[in-house]
C-alpha cells in the first residue's frame, strides 16, 4: 500500500514561475528554488495550485528535465572588469544574484479534468505517496507492481514499480535495455529484474521463468551463486521486497566443444557441474530448423522443396520406395547419410537423372548441404541419435534455463536460437510448456536484429516475439549497446526500456531528439547501477537505482570457479562420468575402453549423461559390453586371389 | 561637417595643447548636474582637519566588511487632478541588505513599504479629504497632506507635483532613517553601508559602523579653492577628512571624498564618493585612521560591478541589489 504522507511540517522547494516568453503549459512548467535546493535532474517534484478549479485545488507533478542558472550580470565583461582581468585575482565582496530555474515535464495533474495549464503555485519535493501518484503506480501498487529499483532524490528514497501486466504482457510486454558496454548495468539489471519479477509476480496471474542465451562472457554463467553485497545493496533489497539471494532454480545448458571432450561452456568447474547438462539435437531436431543454416541463395525452391520432402516423408519414420531396394529408416545423420549413397548409387546404377521429380544434382546438392550440417555444428549436432535438450513440457514456475552459446559460431548461435524459441512457441500455444509465461532474454540485438543488413531467420523471430508474443505469454527481454542501430519494431514494441550510461554519440541521434539536453547530458553521466526507465504508466522518463545483483558476477565467478584446462581425453571422459559416481577412477575407465576407439567412448558417455542411470559404473561398462557380443566367424578368405574372374567363355578373362 | 565630427576634432584639438588635463565629457553626472535645474550646487561650511585638504593612498588593503547594505526607492504616478489638484500616488520602501560570511545577501528583517496617495489637503478642502481617506484607506493606502502645515507656495499644478514630491522624499528618508536606526539599535556598531547622507540622524552618527555614502555632489562639501584637488584625485586616493561644522561651527560629522575608480578620461566626477561618519572620537588623528580603514571597505566594494545601473561607477553590487529587491516586493 502507498504510504500516507507524514504531517511532517516541510519548506517548499521552490516557485513556480511563468513569463510571457516562458510560458507554462499543460505539460510543462518552470520554477526556480534556492541555491542550495536538494534538487537535480531527474527529481520528481509537486505543484500545489492556489486556485480551486470545480472546487478542487489542483495539484501537478512534473520531474525535472531541464535546469539554467543565470545572474544579473549584464556582459562577461564585467566581470573581467571587477576582477581587474584577473581570474584568480580582484575582491569580490559580494556574490552575484543567481536563479536556478528549472523546467519539469508534467507526470499527472489532479484532477485529470480540465487539463489546464500548469498554475502558479509553490513546489514541493515529492514523497513516497507523491511518487506513486505521479506515476500512477497507485492503480497498481498491491496487485501487479514489481519493483524496478528505488527513486532517490533530495533525501526520498522510494521504490518505483512496474506494472507486469505491462511487463510480461497482457496489455502490454517486452523489455529493452540499452547502455555502453562495460559496465554490467544491462546484465546487471536482467538479473536483479527476473528477481524481482520472481519475488512479486503475482500468484494469480500464473507462472513465470526464464529462458537466457548467453552469448559471451560469464555474466549469465553463476546465477545459482551467492553474490557478497554491501549494505546499502542489502538494504534496497530490503526496501524493494526482494530476497537478497540467488536464483534456486537454475539449470545451465551447453553443446559439446568440437573434439566432444567436454561442453563449450567456462562454467565447467566440477563443484558446478549438478546442474549444466548437455546440449545436443540429432537429425529430427535439426532438420526442421536446417533453413537457419543453409545460404538462402544456395538453397534454391528445388533444394527447399526436397528438404521438405526429407522432413516430413522420410525422416523418422518407415520409408519405403524402390529405388531404395525396400524399407529404410532415417533416424540420424548417419542413416541419413546412408540414405542418400543408396538412393544416389541407384540412381548412378540406373542411369537415371530424376527421383520422384527431384533432379539427381538437387539430390547432390542437398546431401553436401546436410549431411555437413553435423559438421558445422559439431557439438551441438549429433551424429547418432542421443538428444538432450531443455524441458519443454516441464518448465517449472521460477526457474532459469541459460544456454550458453557463447563459444559457438554465428550459425550454430542462430540454430539453437531459432528452435529454442520455436519450441517455447509451440509448447505457449499448446499452453503445455509447463509455465504461463516465458521471459526470453537476448543480449548483442545489434548483432541478432540490426536495423539494417540481410534479412535473417533469427531477427524474424526477434521480430515475430516483439509483435506476437505478448498474445501467448513469450517475453523479450533484450538488450543493445545501440538502440538506433536496433531494429525498430523489435525496440518499438518494448513496453518497457531502460536505459543505462550512453554513449555521446548514440544520444545524438535522432531517436533521443524528444529528450533534453539535459536528460542526455546525465544518461551520459550515469553511474553504475542507475537507469532511466520508461514505462507505459510514467509519462516521462524516471531515473532509478537497483541494487547490486545478489549473485557472483561472472568475473567473481570465473576466479572463484576456475573453467578445467583442456585435458587428455580419459580424463575428460572420467570428469563427466564422475558427475553420476564420484568413485570412478582413471584405471578403472582405461581398463572399460580399453579396446575401444575414441567415438565409441564418446557415445557411450554421452548414453550415461542421457540416462543417469542409478549405477553409472555399470550403465557405462554395458555399453562396451554389446560391442564384444558373440559374432559369426566370417567366412576364410582364400590366401591368394586370382587376379580377375573369367567373363563368359573368353578363356583370356578380360 | 557634422556636430559628431566637429566634436571630434576639437576635442582631438584640446588633447594635443593640453595633454592629461583634458578628458573626455559626454552624458555624464557633472552633465546632468548642470542640467537639473532643481539641483542647486552649494557650499557647505567645512573645517579641514589638520593643516591642508591633502591627498592620501588609501593604505590598507581592500577588505570587505560591511555587513548591511541600506537604502530606499520612491516610485510615483499622478492619478487624478481633483478640481485641478494633482494626486499624486506614491510608494517608498526602505530595507537592509545583511551580507553573509559567503558573500550572500538576504533581508534584514521586514522591509519598510508605504503605498500612499500625496495631497494637498488645504486646496482639496476637508470634506473632499475626509472621502478622499474612507476610500484610500479602505484599499490599505495611506493619505498624505504635502502642505506639512505650511501655507500653500502657489496653485500651479507643477508646483504642487514638486511639493507632493518633496514629501514622497522625505516619507522614504524617514524610513530609511528608522530602518538605519533600528540596525543600530539591533547590532550596535557592526558595519552599515547607508547609500546617501546619514546626517540628519543621530543614532547612526552615533555609531563607528555605520557610514553613509554620497554619490551625487550637488552639495559640495569643500572650500571652493580645494575642488581642484578633488576632482583630481586617483583611483584609491582619498581626500584628509573634513569636519562638517553645524550652525554653532562644532563639527556635526566627519567628511571624506574617495575615488574608487580611475577617472581618467572621464568626467571629473566618475568614481567619486563622499563619506559620512559621526565624530564620536573627535581626534583628528582617529579620525584619519577610521577614514583609511572605512576608505578600504569601500574600495573592497569596487567588485562586482553594480551594471547596468548607469550610477555603477560608485555604487556598490549590494546597494544595487537591494534596490531591485526593494522595485521587486514594492
Amino acid at each position: 500500500m502507498i504510504d500516507t504522507p507524514d504531517a511532517e511540517v516541510r519548506r517548499p522547494l521552490g516557485r513556480v514561475v511563468a513569463t510571457e516568453r516562458r510560458p507554462n503549459t499543460p505539460h510543462e512548467f518552470h520554477f526556480w528554488t534556492a541555491l542550495d535546493a536538494n534538487i537535480g535532474i531527474g527529481t520528481i517534484v509537486r505543484v500545489d495550485g492556489s486556485v480551486a478549479v470545480n472546487g478542487h485545488i489542483p495539484q501537478i507533478f512534473g520531474v525535472v528535465m531541464e535546469g539554467q542558472s543565470w545572474t544579473d550580470m549584464l556582459s562577461p565583461l564585467d566581470d573581467v572588469v571587477g576582477r581587474d582581468g584577473q581570474p584568480d585575482g580582484g575582491l569580490v565582496a559580494t556574490q552575484r544574484t543567481e536563479i536556478r530555474l528549472y523546467t519539469a515535464s508534467v507526470l499527472r495533474h489532479i484532477p485529470d479534468e480540465p487539463l489546464q495549464p500548469v498554475p502558479m503555485g509553490t513546489v514541493w519535493l515529492a514523497d513516497d505517496h507523491d511518487i506513486a501518484l505521479a506515476l500512477r503506480m497507485d492503480t497498481y501498487i498491491g496487485r501487479t507492481a514489481i519493483p524496478v529499483g528505488l527513486y532517490r532524490s533530495g533525501g526520498t528514497e522510494s521504490p518505483v514499480y512496474l506494472d507486469a501486466d505491462f511487463l510480461l504482457g497482457p496489455e502490454a510486454a517486452h523489455l529493452n535495455i540499452t547502455g555502453v558496454s562495460g559496465l554490467a548495468t544491462k546484465t546487471s539489471a536482467v538479473e536483479w529484474l527476473l528477481q524481482s519479477i520472481f519475488a512479486h509476480f503475482p500468484a494469480d496471474k500464473g507462472s513465470v521463468a526464464a529462458v537466457c542465451f548467453n552469448v559471451k562472457g560469464p555474466d549469465l554463467l553463476y546465477l545459482d551463486q551467492p553474490a557478497t553485497l554491501a549494505a546499502e545493496d542489502v538494504a534496497m533489497y530490503e526496501k524493494l521486497g526482494v530476497p537478497a539471494e540467488p536464483f534456486r532454480n537454475v539449470q545451465y545448458y551447453a553443446p559439446y566443444d568440437a573434439a566432444l571432450r567436454g561442453l563449450a561452456t567456462i562454467r565447467s568447474n566440477e563443484a558446478l557441474q549438478h546442474n549444466v547438462q548437455p546440449l545436443t539435437w540429432g537429425l529430427k531436431e535439426v532438420l526442421q530448423y536446417a533453413v537457419t543454416l543453409l545460404d538462402r541463395e544456395d538453397i534454391d525452391a528445388k533444394a527447399d522443396a526436397l528438404i521438405d520432402f526429407i522432413t516430413d516423408r522420410v525422416v523418422g519414420q518407415k520409408f519405403r520406395d524402390p529405388m531404395l531396394g525396400g524399407e529404410m529408416t532415417v533416424q540420424t545423420f548417419a542413416d541419413l547419410d546412408h540414405w542418400f549413397r543408396t538412393l544416389l548409387d541407384e540412381l548412378e546404377k540406373k542411369d537415371a537423372q530424376t527421383w520422384r521429380t527431384h533432379h539427381v544434382a538437387t539430390i547432390r546438392k542437398v546431401r553436401n548441404r546436410l549431411v555437413n550440417l553435423a559438421t558445422r555444428c559439431a557439438g551441438l549436432v549429433t551424429d547418432g541419435a542421443d538428444v538432450s535438450d531443455l524441458p519443454f513440457g516441464s518448465f517449472e514456475d521460477r526457474s532459469v534455463h541459460v544456454l550458453d552459446v557463447a563459444n559457438l559460431e554465428e550459425d550454430a548461435q542462430g540454430l539453437i536460437f531459432a528452435r529454442v524459441v520455436s519450441k517455447l512457441r509451440e509448447h505457449l500455444e499448446r499452453r503445455d510448456l509447463g509455465v504461463n509465461h516465458i521471459v526470453v532474454f537476448v543480449d548483442e540485438l545489434n548483432k541478432y536484429a540490426p536495423s539494417d543488413g540481410p534479412e535473417t531467420y533469427v531477427r524474424r523471430m526477434l521480430l515475430d516475439i516483439a509483435e506476437r508474443g505478448r498474445y501467448l505469454g513469450m517475453v523479450l527481454f533484450s538488450a543493445q549497446q545501440f538502440r538506433s542501430q536496433v531494429h525498430k519494431r523489435v525496440v518499438g514494441n518494448a513496453g518497457t526500456a531502460l536505459y543505462g550510461r550512453m554513449d555521446g554519440d548514440e544520444l545524438a541521434t535522432p531517436g533521443y531528439a524528444v529528450l533534453s539536453p539535459a536528460v542526455r547530458t546525465k544518461l551520459s553521466t550515469l553511474d553504475k547501477g542507475q537507469l532511466m526507465v520508461r514505462h507505459p504508466h510514467f509519462t516521462q522518463p524516471v531515473f532509478v537505482r537497483f541494487p547490486r545483483p545478489s549473485v557472483l558476477t561472472g568475473r567473481l565467478g570465473v576466479e572463484r570457479f576456475p573453467a578445467v584446462a583442456v585435458e587428455e581425453f580419459d580424463a575428460a571422459m572420467l570428469r563427466r562420468l564422475r558427475r553420476f559416481d564420484g568413485s570412478l577412477t582413471v584405471d578403472w575407465l582405461k581398463t572399460v575402453i580399453a579396446l575401444a576407439d575414441e567415438a565409441d567412448v564418446i557415445r557411450a558417455v554421452r548414453a550415461t549423461e542421457r540416462e543417469q542411470p542409478h549405477d553409472a559404473r555399470g550403465y557405462f561398462a554395458a555399453q562396451f559390453r554389446r560391442h564384444v557380443a558373440p559374432r559369426g566367424l566370417a567366412a576364410p578368405q582364400p590366401l591368394v586371389q586370382p587376379l580377375a574372374l573369367p567373363v563368359g567363355d573368353d578363356p583370356y578373362g578380360f | 561637417m557634422t556636430a559628431g565630427r566637429a566634436v571630434d576634432a576639437a576635442r582631438s584639438g584640446l588633447r594635443s595643447a593640453l595633454g592629461d588635463r583634458v578628458r573626455s565629457a559626454g552624458p555624464d553626472r557633472t552633465e546632468a548636474l548642470a542640467q537639473d535645474g532643481a539641483a542647486l550646487i552649494e557650499h557647505v561650511s567645512v573645517q579641514v582637519l589638520g593643516d591642508a585638504l591633502r591627498v592620501i593612498d588609501v593604505s590598507q588593503p581592500p577588505h570587505a566588511s560591511f555587513e548591511g547594505f541600506l537604502d530606499g526607492i520612491q516610485r510615483s504616478t499622478t492619478i487624478a487632478y481633483v478640481d485641478g489638484v494633482p494626486l499624486l500616488h506614491g510608494t517608498a520602501a526602505a530595507a537592509i541588505r545583511a551580507r553573509d560570511a559567503a558573500g550572500r545577501l538576504t533581508t534584514w528583517r521586514a522591509p519598510q513599504i508605504e503605498h500612499a496617495v500625496y495631497a494637498s489637503r488645504a486646496l482639496i478642502g476637508d470634506e473632499t479629504w475626509a472621502q478622499l481617506v474612507h476610500v484610500l484607506d479602505a484599499r490599505g493606502h495611506v493619505v498624505r497632506d504635502t502642505d506639512d502645515g505650511l501655507p500653500v507656495p502657489s496653485r500651479h499644478p507643477s508646483a504642487l507635483l514638486r511639493q507632493a514630491y518633496d514629501a514622497l522624499s522625505r516619507v522614504r528618508n524617514d524610513m530609511e532613517r528608522a530602518v538605519g536606526e533600528s540596525w543600530c539599535d539591533a547590532h550596535a556598531d557592526r558595519p552599515l553601508y547607508v547609500d546617501g547622507s546619514v546626517r540628519t540622524s543621530h543614532a547612526m552618527l552615533r555609531s563607528t559602523g555605520v557610514i553613509g555614502v554620497v554619490k551625487s555632489h550637488a552639495t559640495l562639501y569643500l572650500p571652493d579653492d580645494a575642488l581642484a584637488t578633488v576632482t583630481a584625485l586617483g583611483a584609491g586616493q582619498r581626500t584628509s577628512v573634513l569636519a562638517a561644522l553645524d550652525a554653532t561651527g562644532r563639527p556635526r560629522f566627519f567628511t571624506w571624498y574617495l575615488r574608487l575608480r580611475s577617472a581618467v578620461g572621464r568626467d571629473p566626477f566618475f568614481g567619486l564618493i563622499r563619506v559620512e561618519c559621526g565624530t564620536r572620537s573627535g581626534d583628528a588623528d582617529v579620525a584619519e585612521r577610521h577614514a583609511d580603514r572605512t576608505s578600504a571597505w569601500l574600495l573592497a566594494e569596487r567588485a562586482p560591478l553594480a551594471r547596468p545601473d548607469a550610477r555603477w561607477d560608485v555604487m556598490p553590487y549590494a546597494i544595487r541589489d537591494c534596490e531591485v529587491y526593494l522595485r521587486a516586493v514594492a
